[in-house]
């Protein structure tokens, strides 16, 4: 499924919210990264540059490390369907201090847009089907979230065919500058 | 034993632990799961246990991942491109099914792989008895810490009864 909503749009809105709840940030490979570091690039941001699909499971580790803070996972769609297993992960540690994020345009970007295998997928009914997930909500829903009162899932439809702009990080400068914020 | 082991991971700060069960590392996850000292992350997957180990490395914390040589070869892409590019520390227990202690006969193909891929790899790993483990855990971290990547300890047998 997609909408007429620009990724970074929905960016912009995802570190609008985190910002606000001093959130960290866990983003998938790709457009995720991209797409969150163009947004705002912050140390609170952990970009992720490989495998597909691992944000949901490195947000979990983060949120299990450092409870008294919100961790956020933003997802790709084709990524978080190569990782479904995490939900179910997810759902049963039940963290309260995770949100997960996906962000729904039905293709794989980097990917000459190729449609996504979880095209079928009912991403509203995640807390249904996995209920260690106190809610689901849409995006544009995200402020109504009880943030002390997790996990939650967001369900962002974007639009699809817009490369992200600018480079990444390199991986070791990541880690160890999200790494800095726990230090001190 | 087990409870040598508890204390051992608690003195040194390995307080998250996730894996994927394999029968010979069950009384040790049920020590970690029962144990309210720990955090332990039932993964449904081994790759999600190399995301799980580096979010909490590069959150500061230590972490201790347990699942079976076939998870390893699972979960080689994940281990690659996040744990050794990102340079994450966390000790691997891995329950080396197949070799000349191990009853099982459809599990030979398991160790000889993980022999070979673990070699051609460069891969620290570290063979040890579950007596030693209380020792050898610890020193594996610091080995992980001070190299920069996760650090593999093979058990060939099941725990003594």
């Amino acid at each position: 499924m997609s909408s007429n909503v620009k990724q970074a749009e929905a960016f912009e809105k995802l570190v609008e919210f985190a910002d606000k709840h001093d959130a960290l940030i866990v983003a998938d490979i790709g457009s995720q990264s991209l797409w969150l570091k163009a947004a705002k690039d912050r140390p609170e941001n952990l970009y992720l540059s490989g495998p597909m699909g691992m944000a949901s499971s490195v947000a979990l580790g983060v949120a299990m490390s450092h409870k008294d803070r919100l961790v956020i996972a933003a997802c790709g769609d084709g990524a978080l369907g190569m990782n479904m297993g995490s939900l179910a992960t997810i759902s049963n540690t039940a963290p309260d201090n995770l949100i997960v994020v996906v962000m729904d345009n039905g293709v794989y970007e980097f990917t000459k847009s190729l449609p996504v295998p979880s095209l079928g997928v009912n991403w509203s009914n995640v807390s249904h089907t996995y209920p260690g997930f106190k809610s689901t909500v849409t995006l544009p829903d995200i402020g109504t979230l009880d943030t002390k009162n997790g996990p939650h899932f967001v369900h962002a439809e974007i639009e699809p065919a817009e490369l992200p702009p600018g480079p990444g990080m390199h991986a070791v400068d990541v880690h160890h500058r999200f790494k800095s914020l726990f230090s001190k | 034993m087990i409870d040598n082991i508890l204390n051992a991971l608690e003195a040194n700060n390995i307080t998250i632990s996730t894996g994927v069960p394999d029968g010979w590392i069950v009384p040790l996850i049920k020590g970690l799961s029962e144990d309210k000292r720990f955090d332990y992350i039932a993964a449904a997957r081994e790759e999600e246990c190399y995301g799980i180990a580096s979010g909490a490395a590069m959150s500061g914390k230590r972490t201790l991942v347990l699942m079976q040589n076939s998870g390893f070869l699972n979960s080689i892409g994940a281990y690659t491109t996040l744990c050794q590019k990102y340079q994450t520390p966390f000790v691997v227990l891995i329950a080396h099914r197949g070799g000349i202690n191990d009853s099982n006969s459809y599990d030979p193909n398991k160790h000889r792989s993980f022999e070979a891929v673990t070699h051609g790899m460069n891969l620290f790993v570290h063979p040890s008895s579950w007596e030693d483990l209380h020792i050898n855990i610890p020193k594996a971290m610091a080995r992980s810490e001070g190299a920069g990547e996760p650090a593999f300890i093979t058990l060939t047998e099941a725990m003594p009864k």
